[in-house]
């Protein structure tokens, strides 16, 4: 039996971030999750978005505001950003070179993850979050399958260049295309020896941070990724080709 | 500031992977990960790079695709939800005909603004083609790319799947 879906989209964080639930008839109870859903994204892009004069990055930025006394959000986000310069040895960066805190390449992924827990708060099991291609999914789909998350073609964002089917599991994409004059999701200088890199695995916030640096590292963040268990990386060429784990290439 | 503390707790989900290898008719295949009963991962991948992806084998060329029917443009029609951007307020409705071809796009709402309007034939191309797509994609309900900008989520396939 096909149950009813409910769909919500917002523009937040320089993007659009949208919220499928499938319901059975608690429309309002569902309405009142996502709202505060969509309301944390806002809140959280006013602490951290480096567009914003006003937000506690900014300030902290701009000597306004001592790092010493930031909140105990922007501690966490920081403390996550340094542990991923560490550990993709560079590939991720959450500084400018003036020494300014860009901790963007992370903040979206943990927004939105942090952001989806009102949808189980409001004891909703099956939905998907997608904040501008970054996706956090629950449960099963309104035909009671996994959700199917398409990844698009680099060259052409239209086309879809495979998909995946997955319970319970972010998937976070990362390329240059569309990146355009939004620098919230512009880190560094990527390579561009590769079209895309997507990074699946149990929690959004890890997956869009290892994209973004796997994306940095080439075809070699494929196996990058593989070192953080329950997280898989598919990268395309820019030819098109599709890059995968060493265990499962042989399989495509 | 501590170190890397909140994160190296993050990965205690360590589960062993089980690849199984799938293969369907069609000439697709599937490359399934069962990673305990609720962690599963199946990526269905194309052989080809110009053609849309899907689990059964898909045709390409979904701009200039010809059809000997006598098909009624606006059979199907999706009209999307009204989104709210700062400059003003978006709607559009996708007619399609009765084999789910996109026919036409009509633009329902848009900013009342001269400079806005110049920009809706350059929306409605690319809306045109993304439609399509889903037309040919129906299982999909997500896309995962490099994130799009406010504005280029109009103009995209997530914005079709997100008012379907």
């Amino acid at each position: 039996m096909t149950k009813s879906i409910l769909k919500f989209a917002e523009p937040v964080m320089g993007t659009v971030a949208s919220v499928h639930v499938v319901t059975d008839n608690e429309h309002p109870q569902v309405v009142a999750a996502v709202g505060r859903v969509f309301g944390e994204l806002h809140r959280l892009e006013r602490t951290f978005s480096t567009f914003l004069g006003t937000s506690e990055i900014s300030r902290i930025n701009s000597g306004a505001f001592n790092l010493l006394d930031a909140s105990a959000e922007v501690i966490e986000v920081m403390d996550a950003c340094t542990w991923l310069e560490h550990v993709s040895e560079g590939a991720f960066v959450a500084r400018r070179p003036n020494g300014g805190l860009d901790p963007a390449g992370f903040v979206k992924g943990w927004a939105g993850q942090r952001a989806s827990k009102y949808l189980s708060e409001f004891g909703l099991d099956n939905w998907l979050l997608n904040i501008g291609g970054d996706i956090q999914a629950s449960g099963l789909n309104a035909d009671n399958k996994p959700w199917s998350v398409g990844i698009s073609n680099p060259d052409k964002s239209d086309e879809l260049r495979f998909s995946l089917d997955v319970i319970d599991q972010a998937v976070a994409t990362s390329g240059t295309r569309a990146r355009g004059l939004h620098i919230w999701d512009a880190i560094g200088a990527p390579a561009e020896s590769l079209g895309s890199m997507t990074v699946v695995g149990p929690e959004l916030r890890w997956a869009d941070a290892f994209a973004t640096a796997a994306y940095v590292k080439g075809s070699d963040g494929v196996a990058w990724v593989e070192q953080f268990p329950g997280y898989h990386a598919l990268a395309i060429t820019l030819n098109g080709d599709l890059v995968a784990p060493a265990w499962a290439a042989n399989s495509i | 500031m501590t170190r890397n503390k909140s994160a190296d707790d993050q990965f205690p989900l360590a589960r062993r992977l089980a690849p199984a290898v799938l293969l369907a008719s069609g000439g697709v295949v599937f490359l399934a990960l069962v990673d305990g009963p609720e962690n599963t991962i199946i990526v269905n991948s194309s052989s080809t790079t110009d053609s849309v992806t899907s689990s059964s084998s898909s045709t390409s060329n979904p701009i200039g695709s010809t059809s000997t029917q006598e098909l009624v443009c606006g059979a199907i029609r999706s009209t999307g939800a009204q989104v709210e951007f700062k400059w003003g307020i978006v709607q559009v409705e996708a007619l399609l005909d009765g084999a789910g071809e996109l026919c036409e796009v009509e633009v329902l709402q848009f900013p009342d603004d001269d400079r806005r309007s110049l920009a809706i034939n350059n929306f409605a191309l690319p809306i045109l083609h993304d439609a399509v797509v889903v037309a040919k994609n129906a299982n999909v309900q997500a896309v995962s790319g490099a994130t799009l900008t406010s504005r280029a989520y109009i103009a995209s396939l997530q914005y079709a799947l997100d008012n379907s």
